[in-house]
């Protein structure tokens, strides 16, 4: 039976993910649990983005579809908890957390790799289709500043890609069965 | 600000264009087409008193169920929540609008809640939709908007008083009829307004930082279309072939900035919309000149090829001389058609310059201006340079 999200015993199952992932070191695989430590590490030390985030309010989730074939077998969603230049914590959630953030970003696999390896502009990604947004695009175009800060901060982040070596699939399946007691 | 390795797009022009004059004639075939049976129009009360929806309506024949006409100037997220109710209880099942850029939008929006019910606030996002929507065809009673054939819903929250923008490929109408004789009696002003819209569009998706070769070809023609046909227009608003002209070229602008967007002059026009009811049009006309000396440093060479095809620019001109050249052209047209030059004169208060520029930077439009814009001080300076 899966734990309930947010409980201590789930942060305990998740945080266990995490240091797990962290003590291969890097590179970290695109949108694991370590991967997405990091990228919120990052972005707590980065002044300029706390300087050009400090009107920011809103839970802001990257939405990663599904892509079976190179491991990620069901949706992953990154749940980012910004406030006023802060990051309380970034971390993996249930579909059901994740939907219900302020504002949702949802993507292929490609398209997600394609903006962290800087190829894909995010805001122009969703006025071309590529990315769907699920929010206030006021909002968003206002913070443009900080959503460009927090896209450059993932592209620093040494990471490896599902689809660029064979040995990674299997262990993205591997973790997404171990974190199916988490709900994510 | 040339094409380089970078270049990449995509391009989607998904509306069925049917141009003519009495192609009015054609929307129940058009509609039989999209296997529509009851057509719910969306039109606003100037096209009633104009006749033009009578037209519509006895071309729809068995197949009308109902009218919505409470379309205001700027149409509102609880408009078109309205309009919905009733095409629901109507039973409709494709839907007709005959109007400007507002009542156009206003079926994208209905269109959208008939096929998935609830209110036009639960799809507040970009590119959310999954499926296509409640068919649509436009039939647009100004040559301007570009709406029927954009992807985007430029409706007013009244209580933030903010204009938003919804963008989804899937709201795009099915067809778009341009018959002339539905511009006919547009009056000289809104004929000049609209047509002013029209070339921001054009200039506007040259300039952007999404401009492509594609919509770059859509864009260099309606210029050439409008500088020989918006003037005529405005003078004799009975000559069909300039109307059809200038309907032509206001339809492929709005395809143009459909795939490129547009940029500053949009952003500023829709927040003077919003907090001063300046017609989009108007607003647009003014600030075109002004916000083309605010990039010229940045895309000269692009300006150059609009005073191209706006066919002043002189042999041995270099790419700085033929985008003054271009701006002092788009001074030239609208004291010719008889618009309002300065902000001063369309009830901006100088107050307002401020919130207008605060507002400007929350405009989705504001980040494919050429010249990257971050700071509410950069817009004041074009502002004040409209007042």
């Amino acid at each position: 039976m899966a734990l309930a999200y947010g409980t201590d015993e789930w942060l305990e199952e998740y945080n266990k993910l995490v240091e797990e992932g962290l003590a291969s070191g890097p590179p970290f695989i695109l949108g694991l649990p370590e991967w997405v430590s990091t990228y919120e590490k990052l972005v707590q030390g980065d002044e300029t983005y706390k300087e050009v985030a400090k009107t920011w309010e809103g839970s802001v989730v990257l939405h990663i579809l599904a892509k079976p074939e190179i491991g990620i077998e069901r949706d992953i969603y990154v749940f980012m908890d910004l406030w006023h230049g802060e990051a309380n914590y970034f971390r993996l959630v249930p579909p059901e957390v994740g939907e219900a953030g302020a504002f949702v970003i949802t993507g292929e696999y490609e398209r997600w790799k394609q903006v962290i390896k800087k190829e894909l502009d995010t805001v122009k990604g969703m006025m071309q289709g590529k990315l769907k947004l699920k929010g206030d695009l006021p909002t968003i175009v206002r913070a443009v500043k900080a959503a460009v800060r927090l896209v450059e901060l993932s592209a620093t982040i040494d990471t490896a890609f599902e689809d660029e070596d064979s040995e990674i699939p299997p262990k993205v399946h591997d973790l997404l069965a171990k974190a199916e007691n988490l709900g994510i | 600000m040339a094409y380089d390795l970078d270049l990449g797009f995509i391009f989607k022009m998904p509306t069925r264009i049917v141009f003519g004059i009495n192609s009015l004639n054609d929307l129940s075939p058009e509609i039989a087409l999209l296997k529509g049976t009851k057509a719910f129009l969306i039109t606003d009360k100037g096209v009633e008193e104009a006749g033009l929806a009578d037209m519509v309506v006895k071309a729809l024949g068995s197949k009308w169920v109902g009218t919505y006409n409470e379309i205001p100037q700027d149409s509102g997220i609880h408009v078109v929540n309205e309009a919905y109710q009733i095409a629901k209880e109507k039973g409709a099942d494709i839907l007709v609008s005959v109007g400007g850029g507002s009542v156009i939008d206003t079926a994208k929006g209905v269109a959208i809640l008939l096929k998935g019910g609830g209110k036009l606030e639960d799809y507040y996002g970009v590119q959310n939709l999954t499926e296509p929507q409640t068919p649509h065809i436009a039939i647009p009673s100004t040559a301007g908007t570009g709406s029927e054939v954009t992807w985007a819903i430029v409706v007013k929250d009244y209580e933030r008083n903010q204009k938003i923008v919804f963008g989804d490929d899937h709201v795009i109408p099915n067809t778009a009829i341009l018959d002339p004789n539905m511009v006919k009696g547009l009056p000289p002003m809104i004929t000049a307004f609209t047509g002013m819209d029209a070339l921001t569009h054009a200039i506007e998706a040259i300039h952007a930082i999404e401009s492509e070769p594609i919509s770059d070809g859509m864009a260099f023609y309606a210029i050439r279309l409008i500088m020989n046909n918006l003037p005529i227009c405005v003078e004799n608003g009975e000559d069909l072939f300039a109307r059809g002209q200038q309907q032509i070229a206001a339809t492929m602008a709005g395809a143009a900035f459909g795939l490129a967007q547009t940029g500053l002059v949009h952003a500023t026009a829709h927040s003077i919309g919003a907090l001063y009811k300046v017609p989009h049009g108007l607003g647009n006309s003014i600030m075109l000149p002004h916000v083309m000396a605010y990039n010229m440093d940045e895309v000269a060479d692009r300006y150059a090829l609009v005073a191209e095809a706006m066919g002043i620019k002189e042999k041995g001109m270099s790419d700085e001389e033929a985008s003054k050249a271009a701006i002092e052209a788009v001074f030239e047209l609208t004291k010719k058609i008889g618009l309002p030059q300065k902000l001063s004169e369309v009830g901006v208060p100088e107050s307002g310059l401020e919130a207008a520029a605060d507002l400007t930077l929350s405009d989705s439009q504001v980040i494919y201006n050429p010249k990257p814009i971050f700071d509410a001080e950069e817009v004041m300076g074009v502002l004040r340079k409209a007042y």
